[in-house]
């Protein structure tokens, strides 16, 4: 579960070619990091693999069925946003709870699930904390809490360090590798910083960009 | 660096900020002291402002004249109406032209903007027609749907305006969390833009209240709200000044107690996303 297959993917904004044509192949359980500049795709890359973006061209394969028209609900992926997307008005219990929710899940297996993942990410004593009361950090591991309940088929991070504080950034980057090598998920992780993609210790593959040109990968 | 305002310029800008309140305010002012006066005080020349016989006499009138309790009735329902099933239709059109966009999203809000520009006076007959073939005449139900479908534009507007302020990235996140079109207004993007909603719909409140044109065109006694109200007091015998001004504070009371109160929403609601 979890193998993720670009087949000549493409796409434009209004004729302006963002995406020229990507083929990649993901394996079940891989950690993958695009890196490349800022505007060079690699973040629409991203989009089109979760579904918020639709493709102009080609297919996305998500263990084996295609997965191109669907929508991101349906995918079975889960998301961590640069800015971490937390719902404001709900609190972290709430927040970590919402995809289960919409999954139409027990409330009993909703609260075993939501305070196992709050325990995982020493988050159990902010519970019934709004997101604007949680330093970034907290915030950031609520985000990825909200996504490791879903157990979804394969992570996607969007520049989650972003806004962090370079030493914060050193102890949630080994805190995802960890979290890598005790899910054993798929996982994509999208920076433009150099240094953090080679930083990520166990990770298998870099997928390097340039600006609107073809990707290379390296081991 | 800002700049301190000499204490004597704010003075001044203060004095003038007042007159200019008062300015605006003073025709409603006179409509309130003309409603304690007898008839023959409220045309006499020089007019008398504060020193004169006060009087109750045209409140204890109108409420004897007319059915004061159905015109105030009748006016919640079809404001209250009018707006709570704008709202239903208003969140979901803002919503796809702030979240789901088109090439043609911003031309289709500035058509319906643009039937804002057209006098009312222009559709009269149509409408006319339509509400009495309809059986839609001297209706609440026809009174609601129209002033509605009146407001609708600036509901829309205004919630368009608000719902771009708000984060894509966290409508986006509840898309992956599994949740479809209905559950993302009613769970994440509603909750979030309460204050922007509850504007709009004081708003929109406001506006249906006070709308006179529909209400005497397509009314008459059991659906009139309380605009009807204070026209009745224009008779052929002549204007009763005093008696129109106690029913015209009588209609405008209500409302203007809910805009005191609601003041910091209006205002919120009407300049949101003016300054970033």
């Amino acid at each position: 579960m979890g193998a993720i297959r670009l087949e000549q993917v493409t796409k434009n904004f209004d004729g302006v070619v963002v995406i020229p044509c990507v083929d990649l192949d993901i394996d079940e359980g891989e950690f993958v990091v695009f890196v490349g500049p800022s505007g060079c795709g690699k973040s629409t890359l991203l989009r089109l693999i979760a579904g918020l973006e639709d493709v102009s061209g080609g297919r996305v394969v998500i263990d084996g069925a295609d997965a191109t028209r669907l929508p991101p609900a349906q995918r079975g992926l889960a998301m961590v946003f640069q800015s971490y997307a937390l719902y404001p008005h709900m609190n972290v219990y709430k927040n970590i709870a919402f995809p289960l929710k919409m999954a139409g899940r027990e409330p009993a297996a909703i609260d075993r699930k939501v305070r196992a993942a709050a325990q995982t990410l020493n988050l159990t004593e902010y519970l019934n904390y709004k997101p604007g009361q949680l330093s970034g950090g907290q915030r950031q591991r609520v985000a990825i809490g909200r996504a490791i309940v879903r157990e979804p088929k394969a992570f996607l991070f969007d520049e989650p360090l972003s806004n962090l504080d370079a030493a914060l950034r050193v102890n949630m980057r080994l805190e995802i590798t960890e979290l890598h090598q005790s899910l054993k998920t798929t996982m994509i992780y999208v920076t433009h910083d150099q240094v953090e993609s080679h930083d990520h210790g166990g990770q298998d593959r870099r997928a390097a960009r340039r600006k609107r040109r073809a990707g290379r990968i390296s081991p | 660096m800002a700049r301190a305002i000499p204490a004597r310029r704010r003075w001044l800008l203060t004095v003038l900020a007042w007159a200019v309140g008062l300015a605006i305010f003073f025709p409603i002012l006179w409509t309130m002291l003309t409603s304690f006066k007898t008839e023959g005080e409220a045309i006499s020349t020089p007019p008398h402002i504060l020193f004169f016989d006060w009087t109750l006499e045209n409140y204890a009138e109108v409420q004897q004249r007319s059915n004061y309790v159905q015109h105030v009735t009748n006016s919640v329902v079809i404001s209250l109406g009018s707006a709570l099933i704008g709202l239903l239709i208003g969140v979901p059109a803002a919503w796809a032209a702030a979240f789901a966009p088109t090439r043609r999203t911003k031309n289709l809000l500035m058509w319906m903007l643009s039937t804002k520009m057209m006098p009312p006076v222009g559709v009269l007959v149509p409408i006319y027609l339509l509400f009495r073939d309809w059986g839609l005449l001297n209706t609440l139900t026809g009174l609601t749907a129209l002033k509605m479908l009146v407001n609708l534009p600036i509901m829309v507007w205004m919630l368009y305006t608000y719902f771009k302020e708000i984060p894509a990235d966290i409508l986006e996140a509840a898309r992956m969390d599994g949740a479809r079109v209905f559950s993302e207004i009613v769970h994440v993007l509603a909750p979030m833009a309460v204050p922007g909603i509850a504007s709009t719909m004081l708003l929109n409140i406001i506006l249906a209240w006070n709308e006179a044109f529909w209400t005497l065109n397509l009314s008459a006694a059991s659906a009139a709200p309380l605009s009807a109200f204070i026209a009745s007091y224009s008779s052929p015998e002549g204007l009763f000044w005093a008696k129109l001004s106690a029913a015209s504070t009588m209609a405008i009371a209500p409302i203007l107690i809910l805009g005191w109160f609601s003041q910091r929403q209006l205002v919120r609601g009407l300049t949101f996303g003016a300054v970033k």
